[in-house]
């Protein structure tokens, strides 16, 4: 009964997974042209990479913290099951 | 003007143009593991290796992102727990075979109301993904640790030698731009296996930055 309670409450995150899922890899890092207010990777970084092998700054990564906030796999629960379980740092693991 | 064209002719979008339809991600150099040790109550030390939880893997900056949003800051775990952010198939022990020759550069704060440890945590894990920790070729980064304990926070780069001095000291004056510290206080650098003989922290640093 609570996995189905949390499956349902999950649903608009999983289209954030399933676009993240579906999505191809960047081949040619230069060729993306990013909304006006995104700044790309810091062009020295990625001056001899080859195709789909990039180094990102900090800053640029840090672009992303506010944008991809939901939970990036469908079976996120149970992926974290221990950290979940540990978040109040006493539950006994017993049910294990 | 022309390859402006193409690319919006192939509708090629990434998350910032929408969060649930586009069509490329970022991808990172290395598949990467984020592991958690989960505290453990009144077992023996023999118990850790089931402490340590394999969390999950992944590929691309937009999971990273998911991720890091969706786990507890550091700050909002538990005494006597720790993440690791390992290249995959790298187990974050010192008996895993690939680091049995390595070591880490530590960074350890006793006085925990004095520094942002999540800030300090984010700045390392986005240096890891982002490759942006050591030089091209130096290929010396296993992974990145946050301990939590009672009496401090430490923060550790593993690499995969202990003794490939100039790749070891570029990392170490790497870390300590990243954690911001100020002057007088350094990072220090101790083999594993030093480490092992003379106690977890206890080692004889082999470098200093």
């Amino acid at each position: 009964v609570k996995e189905s309670l949390i499956d349902s409450a999950d649903s608009n995150d999983n289209s954030v997974a399933i676009a993240i899922k579906n999505a191809q890899f960047i081949d040619d890092i230069n060729a993306i042209i990013y909304p006006s207010g995104i700044n790309p990777p810091a062009l020295l970084l990625n001056v001899k990479a080859a195709p789909g092998k990039f180094k990102y700054d900090a800053a640029f990564l840090l672009q992303f913290q506010n944008v991809v906030t939901a939970r990036p796999t469908e079976d996120w629960d149970q992926r974290t099951k221990s950290l979940q379980d540990s978040e109040d740092g006493k539950r006994p693991s017993a049910n294990r | 003007e022309a390859e402006t064209d193409v690319v919006l002719e192939n509708k090629i979008s990434t998350v910032f143009d929408s969060t649930i339809d586009f069509t490329v991600k970022h991808p990172l150099r290395h598949t990467w593991t984020l592991w958690y040790t989960k505290p453990q109550h009144g077992g023996s030390k023999s118990d850790w290796g089931d402490q340590l939880k394999e969390v999950i893997d992944f590929d691309s900056v937009e999971e990273f992102w998911g991720i890091y949003n969706n786990i507890p800051k550091a700050s909002e775990l538990p005494q006597k727990s720790d993440y690791h952010l390992f290249k995959k198939s790298v187990r974050p022990e010192w008996e895993d075979v690939q680091n049995e020759n390595g070591g880490k550069w530590a960074y350890q704060c006793r006085d925990k109301r004095q520094v942002d440890i999540d800030d300090l945590w984010l700045n390392t894990l986005l240096g890891a993904v982002g490759e942006t920790l050591e030089d091209e070729g130096d290929n010396e980064i296993m992974g990145v640790v946050v301990t939590i304990r009672k009496a401090h926070y430490r923060i550790s780069i593993w690499t995969r030698t202990a003794n490939n001095e100039k790749a070891l000291l570029g990392i170490g004056r790497r870390f300590k731009e990243l954690l911001k510290l100020p002057p007088g206080e350094s990072v220090d650098f101790s083999s594993h296996k030093d480490a092992a003989t003379s106690g977890s922290s206890r080692a004889k640093p082999r470098f200093s930055a």
